[in-house]
């Protein structure tokens, strides 16, 4: 009796576990039956089902990592064909190669099934080293399923790097696998806002052996999966990286006890990673380069008594010494010694460069790490060293802290390439232990433009003049654009974004108001055609700021997210023409955020002969919740709308 | 990196002109002095690089093997300049890289690095939209330090293609100064002597000398062109060779090739016969379709709409693929294929039927440009549509796409002269065009102005011909991608809500529908008591063309259209306009703006517009009048009228 109760419990669990574990070339009757994905209804596409696994193997006396692959994709849409072409990439070096075997791929159509031939899969070489695998489904149709597996075979053990849950199309079912002896050890952690609806982890004795070695190892094995996942939305404007919202479990090779013997660890704890940073070849060998620089430098760049002076001299030397060559090059090949020489380097090299000469000048100045805003913000809970992909200086002077990059040629000391306003980074105290430290943007970014215009109604034309400041970042990018253009181009360009009938007649940059945070522009102008017959009509509005909403979507998806507070202002002073009066003015405006985190006032007001325009539109904030997306919406909508729709109208007296 | 097709116009390499003089130095005697200094002033003028020396050495040995090198140094003088630097070549199995290296020199001249074969990465060649091209690169990518700088690139390669000779720019762009243009091409015996083309020479001066079997031509000292808008394109008015042998090798067949005629039969006979052959059962399957239907046309209709609904475009580019068509078995089987395959299956289904269809070579794009009548070779163009004789007519279909209506090519392949390959041999003809009125968009709409400033309307907007092209697409949409389609159609409208919209798409006679039902919080502004309305809500055309203090080169209106619009006002109550401006009608040899504003009744208002914009071409001094021409458009599109309340008085 009990015999047989066994017996019927281990059938129970067999047929279980073969109903998971689908042949591939055969679709369950309820994905035969899939024709909408009432979840979804506006989805080209949807996986029915998705499977990946990661486990260990010796194959030609070498462990491998080996990546399985298996899915099934529902087309519903033309547009949904797009999932048709299945790219799979995988990394090669000078003496090893990920391979990619076992491909299979079958079109379902209704009552056929078309398998994929050998042929018509290519091999693509895109650098050095990497390359993938390519092919395209046949006879695709709407309606097909699309059904692929394949493995992948890699002698690079960090390679295990989880799971994406949440793509551009749902999921119905998508389950990740992972067997992974005791050797080694992976960090991991789960990111985005869905929950796993399966999440197991067993330990299984004796499970992995290797010929050599007598005793096998036992394994952790997970799995995790997830039920109708909804496509990832597209990233939006003004936000921080979509990898920090999107579903997706990442794994981090922590450990690897070697079977020679001995453990490499790769990450663990801040201690370790401060330990291994103070001897990394790569960065913390190349912040030891004192007598170097020495050397190299001219002696007058020490000489300086005043120590922001001294500071500031060393900063310009280094943004001036180096052309950037694009790259971040946090992790390899930093060889600061030949990029000095060669005069181009990453910013990695860059900035170790700037460390090495700050702390040769006495300043106590130490690396920082961290991660770009397109890259992510780096997990605080354990160190993840692929978090971070970016090197800044974090120097004391005078108590005062700085954070400083030299790798572009117009940020001002003390400011960041926007790049880098991603809310926090690890500073690597060699002394003592690395610790968070905050990036706080500068508060003073404006655009003020004030100006006056009166008629001459002579010649049907309106003359005057403007000056613009701008100060922070708002300086930095129209510098950007000044040094990159002559100056018939410049005005041009300021022409055409001041409308048609704008000339400018004398354009200067005001030196004198000019500095490392702050360009003044002055400008002569005439606006041809704006005299009409009876009533004059007068858009006071000269320059836009904005011409329109970048947030007109009807739900918000992620954190708005600006990057730095910003103010636009504008003044413009307008002469009653002769002979007319002041027929109407725009209505007054005031508008204000939550928490005063925002506003936008608006006047025009008759005065001594003059109307007077005073337009200033501010964001406090930096980051605003989907909750108050509709607030930020509603304010950026006012803002266009008064620049867009305002009018001074002088009629005949 | 996207490697782009026009980049593949071989360029730089050179062999003197004085041949006699300096016959005993070798070609490698070019340790030039690439000093910044040295260049004339007159080439720093609009540009952003200088060619110091761009030339060419062709050398054909036989009739399937030739030898050229390619010699390129360019001093960048500015970020925009980089584009201009060449450290890249692309290979296949055909044509073999001998040589490749690259000299950066400082202003001065003096060699800062030198890159050897090594250092190039060896990649696969990508195009942004194939799946698989065979094509590989050897490249660069040299990071600048400073400016100027100047990069050389030298490279020898041999093939044995003599079928697409590399064509020769003496300048090859906007921005850019040439210092020294040479190309120079030696021949075995005369019956391979090449044909040379030369065209818009008259714009440089240069030099051409004939000696035994080398022909050579050299320029100096070509000034920078700056790109203007509405211009026509650069190759239509650069001074530039044209080169193809008369008798020829290309990927494994021989030709001899004096016309296009000749060129329509070796196409047909080597790349095109045999391909059409099907299945039986799908032969069966596509006579089936068109059973009991006995007119030609009626049954193209029907194989052409099998196609749209059945296959899908993917490029495969291997071998000869650059030109030769997959056979139509082959995409029978797998359902897709690139321009060739489609169009080579299509022609395989009518065939089935009984119907007559000629395979077709474009040069396709929104720009037009044609195949030359006298010039037949096989760098001409970059995609194939089918010609469909009927009734002594062609109808042209382009089978890449699954939503063209039958017969209608839009401005992917209008009105241009094409290579028609038939049996007989290959004919090039003009294909379908569509100018000004054809070109129809016309706009029915009334709009209500609520009290509170807001308006709620409607539109109802049929399209034909390009203007079709560009909207009937929607239909296929996602609601966000039709959403914003309308925010940035309707960009003069803050707010813009779309409460409704629906299609209607006739393929017969190609007129596509809109229905669109908005509302727009704010659209009006008030000043004090009077409301401020922008009459022109649903058409309202601000594109003016960029300013030019001095324009140099002409004016190329493509294609014309032609907007009909007519809209009822609605005011809001109690409210009236104080004055309707008066009627305006402008007329120019550019075509002509009306617009009116007459009441209806107590409340409300009747708009009516119309523009029409002619295709031509026009002088340089021509320019400034078509933007005043736009720009009184634009004003008055911007037309505003005050509302006052009546009420309130």
């Amino acid at each position: 009796m009990h015999k047989k109760t066994f017996l019927a419990v281990f059938c129970i669990s067999f047929t279980l576990i073969s109903q998971v574990k689908p042949e591939f070339g055969q679709l369950t009757p309820k994905e035969l039956d899939f024709v909408k994905y009432e979840k979804d209804t506006t989805a080209n596409a949807v996986y029915l089902y998705e499977k990946g696994e990661n486990f260990f193997e010796v194959r030609n006396n070498q462990i491998l990592l080996i990546t399985k692959y298996h899915a099934k994709i529902k087309i519903l849409t033309q547009e949904g064909f797009n999932q048709s072409t299945i790219s799979i990439p995988y990394f090669h070096n000078a003496n090893d190669t990920e391979r990619v075997g076992l491909i299979q791929a079958v079109t379902h159509n209704k009552s056929t099934k078309r398998f994929l031939g050998k042929e018509a899969i290519f091999k693509i070489d895109k650098s050095q080293n990497r390359s993938e695998k390519r092919f395209t489904f046949p006879n695709v149709q709407i309606g097909s399923v699309l059904e692929y597996s394949y493995e992948i075979a890699s002698p690079f053990y960090y390679n295990l790097s989880g799971w994406e849950f949440q793509s551009d199309i749902p999921k119905v079912y998508t389950e990740y696998n992972a067997k992974i002896p005791g050797n080694w050890v992976y960090n991991r952690t789960l990111i985005g806002t869905l929950s796993l609806d399966v999440n197991e982890a067993t330990i299984k004795k004796r499970c992995f052996q290797i010929p050599v070695v007598p005793d096998p190892a036992d394994c952790e094995v997970l799995k995790y999966a997830m039920k109708d996942v909804p496509a990832f939305e597209d990233s939006e404007d003004f936000m921080l990286s979509s990898k920090n919202y999107r579903s997706n479990l990442e794994f981090e090779l922590s450990q690897y006890h070697s079977y020679k013997g001995g453990t490499i660890n790769y990450t663990k704890t801040w201690t370790d990673v401060d330990k291994e940073f103070r001897i990394d070849q790569d960065i913390g060998r190349q912040l030891k380069k004192k007598n170097f620089f020495e050397k190299k430098v001219p002696d007058t760049l020490f000489t300086e008594n005043e120590p922001l002076q001294r500071a500031k001299k060393i900063f310009k030397f280094v943004q001036n010494h180096f052309t950037w060559n694009k790259k971040f090059g946090l992790w390899r090949n930093n060889r600061v010694k030949k990029a000095f020489e060669e005069k181009k380097g990453s910013v990695a090299e860059i900035n170790i460069t700037l460390i090495n000469l700050l702390n040769t000048a006495g300043f106590k100045t130490d690396l920082m790490l961290l991660s770009t805003r397109d890259h992510g913000l780096p997990k605080k809970n354990h160190p993840v060293m692929s978090d971070f992909n970016y090197i800044i200086a974090k120097t004391t002077i005078a108590g005062e802290d700085y954070l400083l990059d030299a790798s572009d040629d117009l940020t001002p000391f003390g400011i960041l390439p926007f790049r880098c306003l991603n809310y926090y980074g690890r500073v690597m105290d060699f002394d003592k232990e690395s610790y968070w430290y905050t990036v706080a943007p500068t508060k003073d970014n404006k655009l003020s433009i004030r100006g006056e215009l009166k008629f001459n109604l002579e010649d049907q034309v309106a003359q005057g003049s403007l000056v613009d400041v701008s100060t922070g970042y708002l300086s930095i990018s129209q510098k950007e654009k000044l040094s990159s253009s002559d100056k018939e181009e410049l005005i041009t360009d300021i022409e055409e974004a001041f409308g048609p009938d704008f000339y400018i007649t004398d354009y200067k940059v005001n030196e004198k108001l000019t500095n490392d945070f702050k360009l003044t522009q002055q400008f002569q102008f005439e606006i041809e055609d704006v005299v009409q017959e009876n009533v004059i009509y007068l858009d006071p509005f000269l320059r836009k700021f904005m011409r329109s909403n970048p947030f007109m979507a009807e739900k918000r998806n992620y954190p708005i997210d600006f990057g730095y507070p910003w103010e636009f202002s504008f003044f413009l002073s307008i002469s009653v023409p002769e002979g007319h009066r002041v027929k109407s003015l725009p209505t007054k405006i005031g508008l204000k955020l939550p928490q005063d985190s925002g506003q936008l006032l608006f006047n025009c007001k008759e005065e001594l002969g003059r109307v007077n325009v005073f337009f200033q539109f501010k964001i406090k904030g930096i980051q605003f919740s989907s909750e108050v997306y509709d607030y930020v919406k509603t304010l950026f909508g006012k803002a266009v709308d008064i620049q867009n729709q305002s009018v001074v109208v002088f009629e005949k007296t | 990196m996207n490697y782009k097709s026009n980049n593949l116009i071989p360029r730089p390499s050179m062999r003197m002109l004085l041949i006699f003089l300096f016959i005993l130095y070798s070609t490698f005697c070019f340790s030039q002095n690439y000093k910044f200094s040295d260049i004339p002033p007159e080439l720093l003028k609009n540009a952003n690089a200088v060619a110091r020396l761009d030339a060419i050495d062709i050398d054909i040995e036989a009739i399937n093997k030739m030898k050229y090198s390619v010699r390129l140094a360019i001093t960048v003088l500015n970020k925009d300049g980089d584009k201009w630097v060449r450290t890249r070549a692309a290979y296949d199995k055909t044509k073999k890289i001998k040589k490749i290296e690259a000299h950066i020199y400082d202003a001065e001249g003096n060699e800062i690095e030198h890159i050897k074969r090594k250092d190039f990465k060896d990649i696969a060649a990508v195009d942004g939209f194939s799946l698989y091209l065979d094509n590989r690169l050897l490249f660069y990518e040299y990071v600048p330090l400073q400016y100027p700088y100047t990069v050389e690139f030298v490279c020898d390669f041999e093939t044995s293609d003599t079928g697409a000779l590399p064509q020769w720019y003496f300048s090859s762009g906007y921005n850019m100064s040439v210092e020294q243009s040479n190309y120079s091409i030696s021949y075995p015996s005369p019956e391979l002597k090449p044909v040379i083309l030369e065209k818009n020479i008259s714009r440089i001066t240069f030099e051409k000398k004939e000696n035994g079997n080398q022909i050579v031509y050299a320029s100096k000292n070509i000034p920078a062109l700056k790109f203007e808008s509405l211009s026509p394109p650069f190759n239509t008015f650069c001074a530039r060779l044209s080169v193809r042998l008369p008798k020829f090798h290309y990927k494994g067949y021989n030709a001899e090739v004096d016309n296009w005629k000749d060129m329509g039969l070796w196409i047909d006979k080597n790349l095109l016969s045999g391909r059409t052959e099907l299945k039986a059962g799908t032969k069966e399957k596509i006579k089936a379709l068109v059973n009991g239907v006995d007119d030609d046309l009626e049954k193209a209709k029907i194989v052409y709409q099998y196609v749209q609904d059945n296959t899908r475009y993917i490029s495969v580019q291997i071998g000869i693929g650059g030109l030769q068509p997959i056979s139509a078995i082959e995409v029978d089987n797998v359902k897709y294929g690139d321009c060739k395959g489609l169009s080579n299956y299509t022609k395989a289904l009518l065939e089935a039927v009984g119907v007559k269809s000629h395979y077709v070579v474009v040069q396709a794009g929104a720009v037009k440009v044609d195949f030359d009548d006298d010039f037949a070779d096989l760098l001409q163009g970059n995609h194939a549509i089918l010609a469909i004789p009927y009734d002594g007519k062609y109808y042209w279909v382009d089978c890449t796409s699954q939503v063209h209506p039958f017969g209608f090519i839009g401005d992917f392949t209008d009105d241009r002269k094409v290579l028609v390959v038939k049996p007989e041999g290959g004919e090039i003809v003009r294909t379908t065009s569509y100018t000004n009125e054809e070109n129809l968009q016309k706009i029915r709409s009334s709009y209500q102005i609520t009290e509170n400033g807001s308006i709620l309307g409607e539109a109802l907007i049929e399209t034909k011909g390009i203007q079709y092209d560009n909207r009937f697409h929607l239909q296929g949409k996602s609601k966000e991608d039709i959403i914003a389609h309308y925010r940035s159609f309707w960009s003069n409208i803050n707010g813009l809500n779309i409460k409704e919209y629906g299609f209607q798409n006739d393929r017969n006679t190609v007129a596509f529908w809109e229905r669109v039902k908005i509302e727009a919080p704010n659209y009006t502004a008030k000043n004090g008591n009077d409301i401020i309305l922008s009459v022109n809500a649903f058409n309202n055309n601000g594109f003016v063309p960029n300013r030019y203090r001095s324009r140099k080169l002409p004016l190329r209106i493509q294609r014309g259209f032609l907007d009909e619009d007519e809209c009822a006002i609605q005011l809001p109550v109690g409210y009236q306009v104080e004055e309707l401006p008066s009627k305006v009608v402008k007329e120019t040899k550019f075509g002509t703006y009306e617009m009116a504003l007459v009441p209806k009744d107590d409340n409300s208002l009747i708009y009516k517009r119309k523009l029409l914009i002619l295709k031509g071409d026009y002088s340089k001094e021509e320019y400034n009048e078509y933007r005043t021409f736009r720009r009184f458009v634009a004003k008055n599109d911007n037309l505003k009228l005050i509302l006052t309340n009546q009420t309130n008085d």
